[in-house]
């Protein structure tokens, strides 16, 4: 079996002095505002916090390319590790010059929660979400995290307060927020979406929660076609649309198993609480890791043995991606709209009549990419 | 594949007429209250004569179309319910009083969905659609509709909303908030 390689990895270094850019923060923002000053000053503190994480528990920096960054991961300590990188391992990079760095910690790292903000800082950061446009604060209650984003130095940092009580999902898709808050500044959009592809370019597939877009995306794999996400993919509209791999994870039901059972090899994870495991692809599937997008379709399960392609309105395929999207989105709003909406403009949109015939669906996908 | 999937935009870019494209202007300021849409909280898009709107504070979302979309594109520069009430009257044909009972009802629930809010006067400059939309010859008046889907309000349940307290930040998950 061939792995994955690991250009990204370097060996934990040793526990130094904090590095320059996490405790030298850049001047205030103007005086009168209150609430983006006080932002600023809970990212400060939240940074010093990650300096003392990374001295306590140490510094492992890995390397990545997604969209159109390079992005660092410095982790404070190992627990996060196995729950951020799994996703991530086919887009290891050999670029150490990051776009982005991230800095990862845990309370198991820093020995404590993270400071409590005082009551100059919490202002603005008592309701979560928060942004002013350089400084973005936001905790998902559901996993206990908090993801703070410092769009001035290019700089994210995301805390978990128990890496235990994660949720089994997350080493799917982690970093959602962070992806979402620093490639939305780049045009670039984190969308709720299936991709799948071929030397032609893509199909989007979109749809809520249990629409088939991962049945779909399965079947396409193995039909040959090249993966590059099951649920969450991030696109562009302009110059020409363009959708690029996130995750080389799969989040699939004891059903979808039993259809695909050779796939079953790629289980690495199984769900605790719900019937849902989570696949993670390797070097023997075909991958890739950006595509020009050809169309994008929208499954309907129909319970027959034929699938087919039925034409539909660009307004249509905009129900289906906008607000499955947008609403997972803390921060996203009309300028993000404008962009899918432009984007699916731009391409032939489709509903998928998904039938039962996994290599008859396979086809119908790839035949609208020729 | 449409004209606009060949390359041309079929995206509103703004406040125009529907049918020719040309920008309008507003020769006088309505009488009875006016009505704008509730941005930032309501994002709309507007795609070969369907609207797309999502209200981001419910995780409701609608689509509009013929009479409904025509509505809404002038409610995009900020409009009383009589001066569009005038509009549709001079570009659909019905029954006497009917346009008038059918837009009474779509702004009430445009309203209580909080899609549409009243205007500060000061809000509204001008409104360069209003009564000089024009649909060529009158075409028969078929009741606006605000059809209304609510399978994404879920994705609010996972609201980041958080407070703080003295035991740190974030605070400990509630039990059972992992059930998804």
């Amino acid at each position: 079996m061939k792995s994955m390689p690991r250009a990204g990895r370097r060996q934990i270094l040793p526990a130094l002095m904090p590095s320059n850019d996490l405790i030298q923060r850049p001047p205030g923002l103007a005086k009168d505002s209150t609430k983006s000053q006080a932002a600023r000053n809970y990212s400060r503190m939240a940074a010093d916090a990650f300096a003392r994480a990374a001295v306590l528990a140490g510094v492992e920096e890995r390397f990545y390319d997604i969209g159109d960054s390079t992005i660092a991961l410095r982790f404070a300590g190992k627990a996060l590790q196995p729950i951020v990188t799994p996703a991530l391992e086919h887009l290891s990079s050999l670029h150490h010059a990051p776009d982005l760095r991230i800095e990862l910690a845990d309370r198991s790292s820093l020995g404590e929660t993270l400071p409590r903000p005082t009551s100059a800082t919490s202002v603005p950061l008592a309701n979560l979400s928060y942004t002013d446009g350089e400084i973005s604060a936001v905790v998902q209650r559901d996993l206990n995290t908090l993801n703070l984003f410092d769009a001035k130095n290019n700089h994210g940092y995301f805390w978990a307060n128990d890496v235990a009580s994660l949720p089994w999902y997350e080493a799917g898709f982690p970093l959602r927020l962070m992806f979402h808050l620093w490639f939305r500044r780049r045009e670039q959009f984190f969308v709720h979406a299936a991709a799948v592809g071929n030397e032609n370019g893509a199909a989007l597939i979109v749809g809520k929660g249990g629409s088939g877009k991962s049945t779909t995306a399965l079947a396409c794999l193995e039909a040959g076609l090249a993966y590059l996400g099951d649920d969450y993919s991030l696109v562009k509209a302009e110059p020409e649309p363009r959708v690029w791999s996130l995750y080389c994870s799969a989040k699939v039901t004891d059903e979808t198993l039993v259809r695909f059972p050779q796939l079953a090899r790629f289980l690495k994870r199984r769900g605790t609480d719900v019937e849902k495991h989570l696949l993670f692809f390797d070097q023997k599937i075909s991958m890739k890791k950006s595509l020009p997008v050809r169309a994008v379709l929208w499954p309907r399960i129909t319970g027959r043995v034929e699938s087919k392609l039925i034409p539909a309105s660009a307004a249509t395929l905009l129900l289906a991606l906008a607000p499955s999207s947008i609403l997972q989105l803390p921060g996203a709003g009309a300028a993000d709209f404008q962009m899918l909406a432009k984007l699916l403009c731009r391409v032939p949109t489709y509903i998928l009549e998904a039938g039962t015939d996994m290599a008859k669906l396979a086809a119908t996908v790839k035949n609208c990419l020729e | 594949m449409c004209d606009a999937k060949k390359g041309k935009s079929r995206l509103n870019k703004g406040l125009y007429n529907i049918c020719t494209g040309a920008v309008l202007s507003l020769p006088h300021m309505p009488d009875g209250p006016v009505y704008r849409i509730n941005t930032p909280q309501v994002i709309h898009q507007t795609i070969d004569g369907e609207v797309v709107v999502i209200n981001l504070d419910t995780g409701t979302y609608f689509s509009l179309t013929e009479s409904a979309q025509t509505i809404w594109s002038v409610l995009e520069g900020g409009a009383g319910k009589e001066e569009v009430i005038a509009i549709l009257e001079k570009n659909y044909s019905g029954v006497a009083g009917e346009i008038e009972s059918h837009v009474t009802k779509f702004f009430d629930e445009l309203i209580a969905e909080k899609l549409i809010v009243p205007s500060q006067p000061a809000e509204i400059k001008s409104n360069p659609i209003a009564d000089s939309v024009n649909l060529g010859s009158k075409v028969p008046f078929v009741p606006p509709a605000l059809k209304k889907f609510t399978d994404m309000q879920e994705l609010l349940l996972l609201d980041p909303v958080h407070e703080v307290d003295a035991t740190g930040w974030p605070q400990a998950n509630p039990p059972g908030a992992h059930a998804k």
